[in-house]
């Protein structure tokens, strides 16, 4: 079967890439619209255009270039939000990917590690995270590390768990060809389970990351005096709304790129892989 | 004699009643002999060339090796499975290399000069696989029978005692399969390789075979042990020869006498007869035209 809407096949470049760009020419579109409908009414500071945000853009790309006030100091404000948040979700992630590979990858080789840590992880992954926030404030205060720790616990067990499912799915043919060389139980986990694991494990963390950004301002619009979350609590004060869809937008951006990265590295480091090229 | 199988039975348990699919199995294969392990399907071979890998344990029975008894598996037993099981993040040369990230392979209690040599051997089996200009392609790169050629480099780098294969090529193509039914017979001639083989191809099992132990339908039982009548160098053309086929006549008549799940032609024509009678109502006789003038 061919054809634009044969199920699975795949279509000619261009018109790929065409109904891409026509996504997001759908959501402008209805972006426009909606903001029409609250002008019509009088209520634009409500919900802006897409043109009044390309000026929140030109204003602050005015306010990097030529330090004019008060657009350089939105600016410095954007470029420090960037940062600590960044500071934020990396620290998390970074945490949550040190602990939950180790453990994933016990739980997915030993059923004895399945057995011990699996129940356990299940009842506490159903704890929503939020609301461990109350809690989370009062034991680690509201500096960083409650900050910190919410997005640890909101992507850690998921990791971990993605990260076992990945060791369980290797079939058992490559462990048993391990034995047959000599390799030792050890070995087996080591050079067998893990190496082929790691692109399913990449995977997981790239869909983990995006999570974390969730949280992240989850967190942030909660309890804090700098970053992106705290940024968008403080322009709805302001009713600037033109500002906070820049953030949205910013988020989103971010979310793409560093999507693309793990996207990138997947596919340089495991060319072995047929998943991680196409 | 370099693998010695004694009473081996094999029970497990299924939906709560105990199966048995091997029952006082004993045979041997001799030092650089070939033999074939056939039987109808779901006689449990392959389960026997798994506890002669060590792989399953028997439920009773003994495995012996050079007359020491085994327990588990180990390099002596190289394995060639019936899908490939190559390592996919590996290339042609990592994968046959691959035993030497072992620590079985790595001890430094062995003089190095030792390693080296078998280093070199691993090299060797690459040419002789004729896997030479696709040593750094990654295993999705490689047809079927090329993937197989790997494997069996890979289980010879150890140099193992015996080599144990699992229906190898069963998933190939019949040319591809007869290419390298012919790369087995020529490497066994010069390598001195001992080899069990597990196939559902009575041809392959007699073409490759010195002997050939025939299993019954569940549970499995040795039925018969033949030797093959031919010399150890033989051309594909043998398949043609009258004893050739003679031989495959016997097997055949023996794997149906063993036993085989009896739907049989009577059965399918009746239900043919029945179905397309009731439907089209076109009336299908079970007799065939041959009656008729």
């Amino acid at each position: 079967m061919t054809g634009l809407l044969s199920p699975r096949r795949p279509i000619p470049r261009p018109f790929y890439w065409g109904s891409a760009a026509l996504g997001f020419v759908v959501l402008l579109c209805v972006w426009e619209w909606a903001a029409g409908y609250y002008a019509a009414q009088g209520k634009q500071v409500l919900f802006p255009s897409p043109a009044a945000v390309g000026q929140v853009v030109q204003n602050m790309v005015r306010g990097a270039t030529t330090g004019q006030e008060p657009a350089a100091r939105e600016f410095q404000n954007f470029a420090a939000d960037l940062r600590i948040s960044f500071f934020r979700v990396t620290a998390a992630f970074a945490l949550a990917a040190l602990t939950a590979i180790p453990l994933g990858v016990m739980i997915g080789s030993y059923r004895v590690g399945e057995a011990f840590i699996q129940p356990v992880t299940e009842f506490i992954r159903y704890i929503p995270v939020p609301a461990l926030i109350p809690l989370l404030i009062v034991i680690f205060g509201i500096e960083e590390t409650s900050k910190i720790m919410l997005i640890y616990l909101g992507t850690f067990f998921q990791l971990m768990l993605m990260v076992s499912d990945e060791i369980r799915r290797v079939p058992y043919d490559l462990v048993q060809a391990v034995y047959t060389m000599g390799g030792t139980r050890r070995e087996a986990v080591t050079e067998v389970l893990l190496p082929a694991s790691w692109p399913g494990i990449v995977d997981a963390l790239r869909l983990c990351n995006g999570w974390a950004w969730s949280w992240l301002i989850v967190a942030e619009l909660v309890a804090a005096n700098e970053g992106m979350g705290f940024r968008i609590v403080k322009y709805q004060r302001f009713l600037q709304t033109d500002k906070i869809f820049f953030y949205l937008v910013a988020l989103g951006v971010i979310g793409l790129l560093l999507d693309l990265a793990f996207r990138l590295f997947s596919k340089i480091a495991f060319r072995w892989n047929v998943a991680a090229r196409n | 004699m370099a693998l010695e199988l004694s009473h081996i039975t094999k029970t497990f348990r299924s939906g709560g009643a105990e199966v048995c699919a091997l029952q006082d199995c004993s045979f041997t294969v001799n030092d650089g002999e070939f033999v074939s392990l056939i039987g109808p399907s779901g006689c449990g071979k392959s389960t026997m060339l798994y506890i002669a890998a060590g792989l399953e344990e028997a439920t009773s029975g003994s495995v012996m090796l050079d007359d020491c008894y085994l327990r588990g598996p180990g390099k002596d037993r190289g394995m060639v499975f019936q899908n490939y099981t190559l390592y996919p993040w590996l290339t042609v040369e990592q994968n046959i290399k691959f035993p030497f990230r072992l620590k079985a392979n790595t001890d430094y209690a062995r003089p190095s000069a030792a390693i080296m040599g078998e280093i070199e051997y691993a090299g060797h089996l690459l040419e002789i696989m004729g896997l030479a200009q696709f040593r750094n392609r990654y295993p999705r790169e490689l047809s079927g029978g090329m993937k197989q050629r790997v494997a069996i480099a890979r289980a010879l780098t150890n140099k193992p005692r015996i080599l144990l294969m699992d229906e190898p090529f069963g998933a190939l193509d019949a040319q591809t399969r007869e290419e390298l039914q012919e790369l087995m017979l020529l490497l066994g001639l010069y390598e001195k390789t001992t080899t069990l083989l597990v196939t559902h191809d009575i041809e392959e099992a007699i073409y490759l075979a010195d002997r050939i132990v025939v299993l019954s339908a569940r549970p499995g039982r040795i039925l018969e042990e033949i030797t093959v009548p031919f010399p150890k160098d033989r051309l594909l053309d043998i398949k043609l020869t009258p004893e050739f086929l003679a031989l495959k006549r016997r097997l055949v008549d023996l794997l149906h006498a063993g036993g085989r799940p009896s739907s049989g032609r009577a059965e399918i024509l009746e239900r043919l007869g029945q179905h397309f009678h009731a439907t089209t109502g076109t009336p299908v006789t079970t007799t065939t035209n041959q009656q008729q003038p």
